[in-house]
């Protein structure tokens, strides 16, 4: 149903605006009195943003204790409300400023608003993909599965199957697609993620705009990030990278935002908390964030004037360890979570699933390694590398030349654009040499956009002179139709998708993987609680209860050592086996399924190109050793049968 | 603001124009042969602007 669920991630989305108000107000220093003087759509961004980071916390302990169900959750969204209610005469400046920003455009030329209409409607396509577009990949694996699987079940375990070792990372949006699912559906939980695009854009916005951008490079950084792959791709596939990147991005934002009465410590919770947010969802950040973050800081110290050089590091000294506090804080729901379900607060660092060899990763050959090194920034753009996830907007390549159009600027260490920029090269840097074979924009998407900034500001050079040359002029805006045209091109199926959906005539499976049509024929066919044995990767479409009772990773491995394998799986209690011909086609020969459609022990059911669903046939009554059981509505728990 | 000549303008109009080319020409065609050949065209183009930014510093 696609009103209720549309309505309802808005309304989502405003509890966690409302909890981002009572989070302010729990702050030192004031911060709620900071955060009323920035620009109306910044601090509606940092109360979003803020807020999510408090609902998901809240989340992760209702889910350790089991209570992710819609009462709980509707509780915790009143929750949220009420500080809508509460804090409205003191968040009514936002929808003011807002309005009277938009007002604003009314006299840009008629080419920037153009610009500004594309972007829009770019912005509004993505969301349009995000409702209607099912997980696909990694999502489709893992992140929007787990999800399914806590939204059934009501509670936050480690996840079944072969990603069991995977569930110790951040989970910055898994329960906010879990909370929406269990309210209502999977087309809500994705959709929230446009909202949190949203917040990244505005606080990209709110960077350029501390880095002296006008309205016009303002425009153009979030045209920049809206022509982006790596950002516009994960708005839309279920997975869960933009959320670091929004909370990399307000850690930023407020690392440079201007200070207030002299109180130059005063943002330092709000970039602790958002920096400890963003490495906590996801570790890679550590590498490239860590170090631009720490330029930022500490430019901003040894450039203040009244003080000594000596004072001036040690300030820089305080307000890092003032930041690592705030950091470790934000960092608590997910220590308490390993804690609870590996009695390894610290795993997969110290402790945990011994399978970690996700965390030290070489993705490519010395060779191609060395060719990836040697051809940034160009691979960040043009790369069409395997696991790349899309890349960074033309637009930084093709506007890179007018930056030395720039005019020079004054005192290079006071210019807050200057601090940015290093900083963004200093957490790149730091990427290509600690992990040199990983290209991948989004594993250090924040630091990256840090860049944005200089980039638009060299477009918006082009159009603040009339005197600017009308050639250039031309070729920054065809520059932006290229680049609106190739993000737009990716939209492409995305209207018939949504009015499909939208009118009710939508296929099950539009534009879904090849795992949806088997999975679901099985769940048409399967019994509550049959076990499945799923030699694959993408097991989203299962139904929830056979999600649940799924094969575990110790069944997988009694599988590969045993030459009983049928004798095995009725052992175990499996009613089916999913294999994906692509991934696991030993297996199927191993089963002699693979030139054959059915053997004695096995029946085919589907056959796809790419998938065979299989019965595995009762052998000796009695034989099954393991079941799967409803302990409750929703939650199954495999276990041994007694005899 | 700064005089920019009408050859330096026009280098600038034709770097946009040929990576907003490219840029379709991948995105196109992620699979194809101009995705697969770009990094080896930029290593060229760096192994010429090193060879003759390293000549030019020589002669001097």
């Amino acid at each position: 149903m696609p009103l209720p669920a549309f309505f309802l991630t808005l309304i989502y989305g405003a509890a966690c605006l409302g909890a981002g108000y009572w989070a302010c107000r729990l702050l030192p220093n004031g911060q709620w009195r900071d955060l009323a003087t920035a620009p109306g759509v910044t601090a509606l961004a940092t109360l979003f943003i803020l807020g999510m980071s408090l609902v998901a916390a809240m989340l992760t302990l209702i889910g350790l204790a089991g209570w992710l169900r819609p009462a709980p959750i509707v509780a915790l969204m009143l929750a949220g409300l009420s500080g809508l209610v509460i804090g409205r005469r003191a968040l009514a400046f936002m929808p003011t400023a807002f309005m009277s920003w938009l007002r604003g455009w009314h006299e840009a030329p008629a080419a920037i608003r153009a610009v500004g209409l594309a972007t829009v409607l770019i912005a509004i396509g993505c969301g349009a993909a995000a409702f209607v577009l099912p997980p696909l990949g990694d999502a489709e694996a893992f992140y929007v599965t787990y999800a399914k699987i806590m939204a059934s079940s009501g509670r936050l375990e480690p996840m079944p199957g072969g990603y069991a070792y995977f569930s110790t990372i951040g989970l910055p949006g898994e329960l906010h697609f879990a909370a929406l699912m269990a309210l209502q559906d999977t087309h809500a939980a994705k959709l929230f993620v446009w909202l949190v695009a949203l917040a990244a854009a505005a606080l990209l916005a709110a960077i350029a705009g501390a880095c002296g951008l006008g309205r016009n490079g303002r425009l153009f950084s979030v045209a920049i990030l809206f022509s982006s792959a790596t950002f516009t791709h994960y708005i839309s596939d279920g997975k869960v990278d933009l959320f670091s990147a929004a909370f990399g991005l307000a850690a930023f934002f407020w690392a440079v935002a201007p200070e207030k009465d002299g109180n130059a410590r005063s943002y330092l919770p709000l970039v602790g908390l958002f920096a400890g947010a963003a490495t906590a969802a996801k570790f890679s950040y550590v590498l490239a964030f860590g170090p631009a973050l720490a330029v930022l800081l500490v430019w901003r110290c040894l450039n203040e004037e009244n003080s000594t050089a000596p004072e001036r590091w040690k300030e820089s000294a305080v307000r890092l360890a003032q930041v690592a506090f705030w950091s470790s804080v934000a960092w608590i729901p997910h220590l308490i979570k390993n804690a609870a379900l590996f009695g390894a607060p610290f795993a997969p660092f110290i402790g945990g699933p011994q399978d970690a060899n996700w965390l030290h990763q070489v993705w490519f050959s010395p060779e191609v390694t060395r060719r990836i090194v040697l051809t940034y920034p160009f691979a960040l753009v043009f790369g069409r590398y395997p696991m790349q996830g899309g890349g960074l907007s033309l637009l930084m390549i093709a506007f890179l030349p007018l930056v030395f159009l720039l005019p020079k600027a004054g005192k290079l260490k006071k210019s807050v654009l200057a601090s940015v920029s290093i900083a963004a090269l200093a957490g790149t840097v730091a990427w290509v040499i600690m992990r040199p074979s990983v290209i991948a924009p989004r594993y250090l998407l924040a630091t990256l956009l840090l860049f944005v900034p200089l980039i638009a500001k060299a477009a918006e050079n082009t159009w603040e002179d009339d005197r600017f040359p009308w050639l250039l002029r031309l070729g920054t805006l065809g520059a932006f139709a290229a680049a609106f045209a190739a993000a737009a091109y990716h939209l492409l199926p995305i209207p018939g998708a949504a009015l499909a959906y939208l009118n009710g005539r939508s296929p099950p499976c539009a534009l879904a993987s090849e795992y949806c049509a088997p999975l679901q024929e099985l769940g048409r066919i399967a019994m509550p609680g049959d076990r499945v044995f799923l030699a694959g990767y993408y097991s989203y479409w299962l139904r929830p209860d056979l999600l649940q009772c799924r094969d575990l990773p110790a069944d997988a491995r009694a599988l590969e050592a045993t030459s009983s394998k049928i004798d095995l799986l009725r052992e175990r209690g499996f009613r089916y086996v999913v294999i994906d011909h692509a991934s696991h086609e030993a297996l199927a020969q191993r089963l002699g399924i693979a030139d054959a459609d059915s053997t004695g022990a096995l029946r085919q059911i589907v056959r796809t190109p790419g998938l065979s669903v299989l019965e595995v046939l009762p052998g000796i009554p009695g034989h099954a050793e393991v079941g799967c059981r409803e302990v409750r509505s929703g939650e199954w728990k495999i276990e041994a049968l007694r005899r | 603001m700064r005089w920019i000549s009408m050859v330096a303008r026009l280098a600038l109009v034709a770097w946009m124009g040929a990576s907003a080319f490219l840029f379709f020409l991948v995105t196109l065609s992620p699979d194809g042969p101009i995705a697969a050949a770009m990094p080896e065209f930029v290593l060229q183009l760096r192994t010429v602007a090193f060879n003759f930014f390293y000549s030019k510093s020589s002669l001097s």
